[in-house]
Order: structure tokens, then C-alpha cells, then sequence
């Protein structure tokens, strides 16, 4: 009779410790639900509840799981790489440290090539006075403009002039601020850079496209000349289905090294749809 | 001894079934709390081994581990801190029960519209001094007055002539170069605004607004800027423009752009 006590006993113990156990390691007090919520980027629904999300790799995981804590607060949680996937963010893992890093400055896969912005400047002479045609970046591909029809009418076709015609003068220890914008394809396929040299020292366009999640993989156009009394244009297309992380383009203009002068440029930025 | 045996048996049997239904509301995978560290931007933001703290106070895992059946780890992470981690806006709607993450359609906030001055606006209401005290994020306007230090600049006394003058402007501030910000502008053409927004990158096309204000021909109007230390990177973004008023005039402004270190606020 004892025996079957103690037998009982030990039973009940090792089930309830073990119980114990898995219940606490589930949940630490709280409860988990999944796939309860749906879920959009941008406004654009990526996710719906009941559904499983697919990782870019093919693992198939919860899309979200609701932590419930035991005042009945709940909260939505949501696997990082599928976040890093719809918004298109640089995420890297070190198994070592475990440590999850998104929108991580530097890739961990040496394969990636990480191209440095302006800080090789190749020698004023290299820098060729044509764009190369057909390049891609992002949501991005650098057109010849004898290629598509300018709308001159700009009533008709109301374009987004982020600027018209500015005239920019600085001295030579200052430089041209550079023009971050989202040129999101809603406001137009096309994007037209011109610059006019009114100055005396040769000046270049630099145009780069970097995604602000993603800074390790900034992809810049090529580099072109503006001699003096000259006018530069640049079309770029740009894709209709894209990430609104992947619109960002950045707009410069760089000058030679020459400390007898400053630079006088005139800048005209705009965004429109064209035939 | 049989019925000792019979007795552990029905434990053990009890047991299964239990694991087996409890197995079922995790669909076979396991979740554990807080077992990894969290980056954003390189910069450490959730460690392991912590709870971390939502603005509205509750405190919730940092990251929740999943394993599935194949033993593979997924990390999650609460929506919502990572939208304030990144200064993402975050619309909930509890109606559908979803979440917006960095979501545009948020009435609450004012969209940058990039104006080509389609139309003359009326002058008397636009203030010719900015409000003081007003802050946006980590920035804080304030008086543009005091001794000031340890300077760098951003932009040297810059000329723009064009009708959309200096358009949107965005500049990132790093905190460790300072945490004053200045910028002078200086109007040598027709009546100009001068606005100045916060942006919210993860907001689609949404921003913050400071004053905007109304500079007359050939004033010159200094506007300063504090900012708290933020962990949140994409805070630190100021977006300048200044606009010709009407669409029959061209802007013809002198700007200057500096950050400081050290700024004795009078």
C-alpha cells in the first residue's frame, strides 16, 4: 500500500515538474497564438491571417505569433526576416554572437560587392561625358534621352519638379548639396536630371541609388562630365512594381580640384510620365 | 510491483496526451524568450536575456525564439518596438486586426506636398518669426542666439535662384558632430516661406512640421535647432525648404548650414 503511494506520488511529482516545465518554457507566464493578425507594408497588404509566410530560402514559419502576458496584454510579433524580406532591409545573422543586425551597414557575404561612394574619385580625365545607357540600380536603368519624347506641354502632364532650373553658388571649400529624394513611380516613370555648367572649372553628375535599410549595397550610375557652357541630361526609368524603400535616388554634382574658383551650376529635377 | 508499473504507465500515458495537445497549439513548434541580441542599423538595440520596455510601458520578450519540428530557429520580434526602433509609423486597425507597418494612411500627420507654387497664399497668416519651444521627434526649435562652438558645416553660404528655390532639402545629423543646428537664410528676391519638416522615412511620404515662416526681400532670418540624443537613427533627419511665394516670382536665396557642438542658449 505504501509502495503504491510512493509509486503515485513519484507519478503525479514527475508530471506535474515536467508539466511544469513545458508549460513555462512555452509561455514564462504568457500564452502564444499563431498567425492570428494581418499584416501590410507601406499600406500594401503582404500577409494575411491564418496564412503561413515562406521565407525567401523556403522555410515555411508562422507569419506572426501574438504573445499573450498574464494581465491579458497582447502583442504581435513577427519573424525579423520576413520583415527584412517585404521591406527589402539588409539582415545579417553571426551565429557567434547570435545576434540578429537589420538594415546592417556592412554584408556579412564576401561575395557582395560593397561599392564605396566618392571615395575614389577617378582623375577628371576618366570621367567620360556620356552616360553608359541601359545601366540598372534598384528600381533604376539610365536611358538615352534622344530615345523618349519630352512633354513640354506641362500642363498637360503635370510633372513632380523637385527643382526648375536652380542656379547653385558655392565657393570651392563648400559643396553641392546633394538631393536625397523617393522618386516613387506613382508620381512618374521618368526622372530627368539636367545640369548647366555657367562656371569655369569642369563639373560631374553623380547620381547613386541606395536603399536607407540597406546601406551596405549603395549602387552608383556612372559619373559624367559637364565641361564649362555645357548642359548634361539624364533619363532614368523607373520600374512600376517596386519596394518604396528601393526609390530612394541621390543627386549630386562633384567639381575638379581648383582652388582659384568656386562652382555655378544651374540644377533642374523632375518627375513625369511619359509615352 | 505490476500495479506499481501500471500506475507509472498511466502517468506517463497522461502525460503524452498532454504534451500532444499542448504540442498541438504550438503546431509543433517550440518558442522560447529572449534568446538572441538585435541590432538595427549596427547598433545594439535588444539584448538577450531582457525584457524590453514598449513606449506605452509595458514590458514584453525582447525576441521570441521559434523552433519548428526540423529544430530550425526563427527570431521574432514585436512589431510594434521595431517600428519605434526605426521610427516607422505603425497604423493598427483592431476592426481587421492588422497591422500597417510603416504605413502611409495616417490622417494625424501632414504629407510633404512638393510645391511648384501653384498658387499665391495669403500672407497675413504666415507668422514672420518661428514658435520656440516647439519639438518634433529629438529636435526642439529655439532661439537662433548664444555663444556657439565646435562647428561644422553643412553648406557654405549657398546661392539658389529658381522658382522652386531650395526644395526639401534633407540633411542627416549625426549627434556625436553636435547637437545644435542652424541654418540661415537669406532673401535677396521676391517674399519666400521657409519650412521646416521632420521626415518619417518609414511613413511613406508623411512628415513632422515646425513653423513655417514668411521671409521678406532682402531679410535675413537665422532659425536653431536642439537635438536630444536619440537611439533611433532615422530620427535624426531635418528636410529645409524655401519656396517662393508665388508662381509669377523666383526664389533668389543665400543659405548657410551649420552644426555645433556647444551652444550657450540665452
Amino acid at each position: 500500500m505504501k509502495k503504491r503511494i510512493v509509486s503515485i506520488l513519484a507519478g503525479t511529482l514527475a508530471l506535474m515538474l515536467l508539466l511544469t516545465a513545458v508549460a513555462g518554457a512555452l509561455a514564462k507566464g504568457g500564452k502564444v497564438a499563431y498567425n492570428q493578425v494581418n499584416l501590410s507594408v507601406f499600406s500594401e497588404p503582404k500577409v494575411t491571417a491564418g496564412q503561413t509566410y515562406r521565407l525567401a530560402n523556403g522555410l515555411e514559419i508562422p507569419s506572426s505569433i501574438n504573445y499573450t502576458n498574464e494581465a491579458g496584454g497582447d502583442t504581435t510579433y513577427v519573424p525579423i526576416r520576413m520583415l527584412a524580406e517585404l521591406m527589402d532591409a539588409n539582415l545579417t545573422w553571426n551565429q557567434e554572437t547570435k545576434t540578429a543586425d537589420f538594415a546592417a551597414l556592412q554584408s556579412v557575404t564576401p561575395s557582395d560587392v560593397i561599392i564605396s561612394v566618392g571615395t575614389d574619385d577617378p582623375p577628371a580625365d576618366d570621367i567620360p561625358e556620356k552616360p553608359s545607357y541601359g545601366q540598372r540600380a534598384g528600381a533604376f536603368e539610365e536611358i538615352d534621352p534622344s530615345t523618349v519624347s519630352m512633354q513640354e506641354d506641362e500642363e498637360q502632364h503635370v510633372p513632380m519638379n523637385y527643382m526648375r532650373n536652380t542656379r547653385v553658388q558655392y565657393s570651392y571649400d563648400s559643396s553641392f548639396p546633394v538631393y536625397t529624394m523617393n522618386v516613387h513611380p506613382i508620381h512618374g516613370d521618368y526622372i530627368i536630371y539636367t545640369v548647366t555648367n555657367n562656371g569655369q572649372k569642369r563639373q560631374y553628375t553623380t547620381v547613386l541609388h541606395q536603399n536607407p535599410l540597406d546601406a551596405a549595397r549603395a549602387e552608383p550610375f556612372s559619373k559624367v562630365l559637364v565641361k564649362p557652357g555645357e548642359t548634361l541630361v539624364r533619363v532614368f526609368r523607373v520600374d512600376k512594381d517596386v519596394n518604396s524603400m528601393d526609390c530612394y535616388l541621390a543627386f549630386g554634382v562633384g567639381e575638379d580640384f581648383d582652388r582659384t574658383c568656386g562652382s555655378d551650376v544651374t540644377v533642374s529635377l523632375k518627375q513625369c510620365f511619359m509615352e | 510491483m505490476k500495479k506499481q508499473i501500471a500506475l507509472i504507465w498511466a502517468g506517463l500515458t497522461l502525460l503524452l496526451v498532454l504534451t500532444v495537445v499542448v504540442g498541438a497549439q504550438t503546431k509543433g513548434g517550440k518558442v522560447a524568450y529572449n534568446q538572441v541580441n538585435l541590432s538595427v542599423f549596427s547598433n545594439p538595440k535588444i539584448m538577450a536575456g531582457e525584457d524590453v520596455r514598449t513606449v506605452n510601458g509595458s514590458q514584453i520578450p525582447g525576441t521570441i525564439t521559434y523552433t519548428d519540428e526540423m529544430g530550425v530557429d526563427t527570431t521574432y520580434v514585436s512589431v510594434r518596438k521595431m517600428a519605434e526602433l526605426l521610427d516607422a509609423v505603425l497604423i493598427w486597425d483592431s476592426e481587421t486586426k492588422t497591422a500597417d507597418f510603416a504605413g502611409r494612411d495616417d490622417g494625424g500627420l501632414s504629407s510633404i506636398t512638393v510645391s511648384v507654387g501653384s498658387k499665391d497664399e495669403g500672407l497675413e497668416e504666415m507668422p514672420h518669426t518661428p514658435q520656440l519651444g516647439v519639438q518634433k521627434g529629438p529636435f526642439t526649435e529655439i532661439a537662433p542666439t548664444g555663444n556657439k562652438r565646435g562647428g561644422r558645416t553643412l553648406l557654405d553660404h549657398a546661392d539658389f535662384k529658381s522658382r522652386t528655390g531650395f526644395a526639401n532639402q534633407l540633411y542627416y545629423f549625426y549627434p556625436e558632430l553636435g547637437n545644435y543646428i542652424e541654418i540661415e537664410v537669406t532673401n535677396h528676391g521676391a517674399p519666400v516661406r521657409f519650412r521646416v519638416d521632420r521626415p518619417i522615412l518609414l511613413g511613406g511620404i508623411y512628415a513632422e512640421q515646425f513653423s513655417t515662416v514668411y521671409l521678406d526681400t532682402e531679410e535675413t532670418l537665422t532659425r536653431a535647432f536642439r537635438m536630444a540624443d536619440t537611439d533611433v537613427e532615422l530620427q535624426r533627419l531635418l528636410s529645409f525648404t524655401v519656396e517662393a511665394l508665388s508662381v509669377k516670382n523666383e526664389a533668389d536665396i543665400t543659405v548657410h548650414i551649420a552644426q555645433y557642438s556647444q551652444w550657450s542658449e540665452t
